[in-house]
């Protein structure tokens, strides 16, 4: 009885140690695959996170949507596996690659991995005379209006000096085109636009006006926070600003407002076509992406919302955005703006 | 047995780990002043060293964080990292960059990090670069604590300007600069002209953040200011009338301060400046009797009898932001970097930057709630500034900073060189004598004045020439420098060592030269340099020399006339230089390793 008894705890151990073995082993085949991943500078946080999965390796590679756009366009080999990304830098990546006769790079990227909001944040106590200045309703269209002026000019103090937007650098940055097309939907009234509205001389005098208001100097919520009178009115997503607003211990918050239509910035990883990691890479950003994301303010499906993030605000079925086309459009057009 | 060997192996094991960790550990942990100190040590065997070079409000500050982070876990993250700290001038640092940070023993090691005042720095970095056709070596990058460029004024001073009801900005410092009547127009005769203290936008970050608010100011813009902008008659003649205001310029805001603090001590603060372009963080410091930041062991801070009011420009200010720049160097590695990003993250945690609200800086992160000691009690205010101005576009910061060399109030300088017997000394690895380094760093130094510029040399040792004044002589008179530069390179190369030092009979007669012919649209100075003491028995009485040049620089009619003074050499007296500077409110410089005089004669200079 014994002897089975030590037979039976021997086999055991043995199998155990097979199974562990295995998973080892799986374990290092899978740390020895290395992900090429390419991020905007706004998930530089979410990104160095998967940088550190212990499952894989993953080289993260931090730059503006606008450099590496640039760099893929004319590119004979992509120097990555797949890019984290709002539209529409992969399919206009893809669209210039035709149009100079190159292949296209990138496999279709499937549903959002994530969602957030566009918002608004107005420093007290101007956001009081911003909002009797705009009837009530502060929105990018009253606040294009507003940004060639000072404060003094619509009710608030001389001290204040210049209303001083500022929001990421459209030309570049993923968020900032985003807002920008927003803040071109909120003027127009209306998300169908086309480019001959880009076209429109009113249009211009009033996008010129908000452009060359933004501030030059590199800004960004934390600045905003820190440094209360560099910024007045920030555009930017609710991951960015959510969590960090919550968080903070300043004197007074700014308003966080959610302007009307909803607009949202949605999240796509673009896997490189025909790469043999692409399954990896939806596993990782599917899986462990997942968790980082919500935890630094993205609305992901399934994951619990971080502090700051208001529950309340539903998301539209789609992003509430001008067309993927009209954005690439609306990128040139503000290159010669600013 | 069989039961205890493995048990034994274990033990060895055991053992073998906790002395390799515990290695480890003394190796990257560090108790005390050794490498860990957060100062230029060495770094042990398997540690990475990150050099940092920052600049001189935070050396204390980061040193004192970088010493933490040494001991902290965060360190062996990865391998073990030590974060070692320089002090080293925001503009000087830009320009070593610029240069590619030569000669690291006399510059210091290249950094891993650069942390200037200000990311306008990194701007002008990456700006001079291109024009050169290199790619940029200061990435975008986030600032981990700020403070405002603000005009400190004595309270008395602020106060007849209307503060703290009435908002005050360059307009009225220039219409004040330009009154005839000076302060005299604000009911206050007593306390004479109206004089700016400003330090060299060339090396200081309150003076470029001053300049460029300048500029603004001039234009009435708070963004968008153009290469177009600049080239404006009237913004000249605004940036002209500013620029007539000011005592003398620096490299640092410390000299004006330490001066208005030893001047406030003997009760005339009012006589020396007026008011100071500094940052906030000053002010807080100032206030609480430490005017330079530091405070040395047992040294006990005495507040000020009269306390400065951080004054936040009616036309809007600029933030030094502190950036923490991670170089794209090709001497930064991969590890390094990542070691430095470490130290960052570290920095920005909330119970580190309650330490930088200690220090009088406003915290980067926003958790972490301003307060004391940014309070009306120390002559700040949290709430402010109202209005920041915008940082321009890179290639303006460069222009603004060649407009400067022309627009700045011009120098009248006696250049006083010591040509005693000791000079002749050898000094440095090449067989140089004292005198061959001194030389060829006067030479360079030539270069930094402008044309308009008024410079003269004298050499002194004891014995020159038989009749009197026979201590010292006058190779070339004082005059336009645009004319007499090579005149004055060819008597410098030419200078031989002598006999003895009369350093007090030298120093007297220099300074009485200038007032007698004390030009009041000009910094007028002189800058002494010696390798020695006092060795002229005929004038031996140094308190006799120092109340005179007290006296004759104090008051409100005064004709201020600035002794520099550069103590080179190991046997230089700096204690007596120290003091010969103090007494006419200058600022003395230690050379006393000789190798780095040309770095000292630029600092030097720095000053018109």
């Amino acid at each position: 009885m014994r002897r089975a008894l030590a037979f039976v705890v021997a086999a055991g151990m043995i199998a155990g140690s097979l199974v562990v073995r295995d998973r080892i082993d799986e374990r290092n085949a899978r740390k020895r695959t290395v992900l090429r991943l390419a991020c905007v500078t706004e998930l530089e946080d979410v990104c160095n996170g998967l940088a550190g999965s212990r499952d894989v390796r993953v080289d993260v590679v931090v730059e503006p949507a606008g450099t590496t756009a640039d760099r893929l366009r004319t590119a004979k080999v992509a120097d990555l596996d797949g890019w984290l990304v709002t539209p529409p830098w992969p399919e206009a990546v893809d669209a210039a690659r035709q149009r100079a006769g190159l292949t296209k790079l990138f496999a279709p990227s499937g549903a959002p991995v994530a969602r957030s909001p566009l918002v608004l944040l107005v420093q007290r106590p101007r956001e009081q005379v911003l909002r009797a200045a705009c009837g009530n309703a502060i929105g990018w269209k009253c606040v294009g209006e507003a940004a060639p002026k000072r404060w003094s000019d619509i009710g608030g103090m001389q001290a204040w000096g210049p209303v001083k937007p500022w929001h990421p650098d459209p030309r570049d940055e993923a968020v900032g085109l985003l807002v920008a097309a927003q803040a071109t939907a909120a003027y127009l009234g209306r998300t169908d636009v086309s480019t001959d509205d880009l076209d429109d001389p009113a249009y211009l005098d009033w996008l010129s006006g908000l452009e060359l208001a933004v501030r030059r100097t590199r800004g960004s919520v934390t600045d905003m926070l820190t440094a209360p009178a560099q910024v007045d009115v920030v555009g930017t997503t609710e991951a960015d600003a959510g969590p960090q607003i919550a968080s903070a211990e300043v004197t007074e918050k700014p308003v966080v407002l959610y302007p009307r239509p909803v607009a949202t910035a949605d999240l796509l990883l673009a896997p490189l076509a025909g790469s043999r990691v692409t399954g990896v890479l939806r596993s990782l950003v599917g899986g462990e992406g997942r968790r980082v994301l919500a935890k630094a303010g993205w609305r992901v499906e399934g994951q619990d919302l971080a502090r700051g993030v208001q529950a309340s605000v539903p998301l539209p079925a789609g992003s509430g955005l001008p067309s993927s086309g009209l954005l690439a459009a609306l990128r040139a057009s503000l290159a010669e703006i600013r | 047995m069989t039961r205890r060997r493995p048990a034994t192996r274990l033990t060895v094991r055991v053992a073998l780990v906790a002395t390799l960790l515990a290695g480890l550990a003394a190796a990257c942990g560090g108790n005390g002043k050794g490498r860990a100190s957060g100062g230029l040590d060495d770094v042990p065997k398997g540690c990475e060293a990150v050099d940092m070079a920052v600049s001189p409000e935070k050396v204390t500050l980061l040193t004192d964080l970088a010493r933490s982070f040494n001991d902290s876990d965060a360190a062996k993250k990865g391998g073990c990292s030590v974060v070692r700290v320089q002090k080293v001038s925001s503009g000087v640092g830009m320009q070593l960059l610029a240069n590619g940070w030569p000669d690291a023993q006399a510059n210091g090691p290249r950094p891993v990090v650069w942390s200037p005042a200000s990311s306008a720095w990194g701007a002008i970095l990456n700006q001079k670069r291109r024009d050169k056709n290199q790619s940029d070596l200061a990435p975008p990058s986030k600032a981990f604590m700020r403070t405002p460029l603000v005009i400190a004024m004595p309270r008395p001073m602020a106060q007849a300007l209307g503060w703290p009801d009435t908002p005050i900005g360059y307009a009225d410092i220039l219409s004040l600069a330009q009154n005839p009547n000076g302060w005299g127009a604000k009911g206050h005769p007593e306390w004479g002209p109206f004089k700016l203290g400003k330090t060299n936008p060339n090396f200081s970050t309150s003076a470029l953040s001053a300049t460029i608010a300048q500029y603004y100011a001039a234009t009435q813009k708070t963004s968008g200011l153009s290469l177009e902008d600049l080239g404006q008659p009237q913004v000249d003649a605004f940036a002209r009338g500013v620029e007539s205001s000011v005592v003398h310029y620096g490299d640092i805001t410390l000299t004006f301060l330490n001066n208005l603090y030893r001047s406030d001590r003997r009760g005339a603060s009012l006589t020396y400046v007026s008011a100071v372009a500094v940052e906030e963080k000053s002010v807080i410091d100032y206030n609480s009797g430490n005017p330079d930041g530091i405070l040395d062991p047992g040294e006990v801070p005495r507040k000020p009898r009269v306390p400065l009011v951080a004054v936040y420009p009616k036309e809007g200010t600029l933030f030094s932001d502190n950036p923490f720049i991670v170089l794209d160097a090709p001497w930064v590695s991969a590890r390094q970097k990542q070691a430095a990003r470490a130290f960052e993250a570290f920095v920005k945690q909330p119970e580190n930057q309650r330490r930088v609200l200690k220090f009088g800086f406003r915290p980067g992160n926003p958790q972490v709630r301003v307060g004391a000691p940014i309070d009306r009690a120390n002559g700040v205010d949290a709430n402010q500034p109202q209005n920041v101005l915008d940082v321009p576009e890179p290639p303006v910061l460069v222009r603004i900073l060649d407009l400067w060399a022309q627009q700045r109030k011009a120098a009248r300088v006696q250049l006083v060189i010591d040509v005693s017997g000791s000079m002749g000394e050898p000094a440095g690895g090449g067989g140089e004598t004292k005198l061959d380094l001194a030389k060829r760093a006067a030479t360079s130094a030539l270069n930094d004045f402008k044309d308009d510029d008024q410079v003269g040399l004298r050499v002194f040792t004891t014995g020159i020439r038989t009749t009197e004044p026979s201590d010292y002589l006058d190779l070339v008179p004082i005059g336009r420098i645009g004319d007499n530069r090579g005149q004055i390179d060819a008597a410098i190369q030419s200078l031989e060592p002598q006999h003895g030092t009369p350093l007090y009979t030298v120093a007297q007669a220099s300074y009485d030269a200038l007032r007698q012919s004390f030009d009041p649209t000009r910094i007028n100075a002189v800058v002494l340099l010696t390798d020695g003491k006092n060795e002229d028995d005929r004038n031996p009485d140094v308190n006799n020399l120092l109340t005179r040049l007290r006296n004759s620089n104090e008051g409100e009619s005064t004709r201020p006339v600035r002794i520099f003074t550069i103590g080179y050499g190991k046997d230089a007296d700096l204690g007596v230089l120290r003091r010969i500077a103090e007494a006419t409110n200058a600022a003395a410089y230690d050379a006393s390793d000789p190798t780095s005089i040309n770095q000292v004669f630029t600092a030097v200079i720095s000053n018109f």
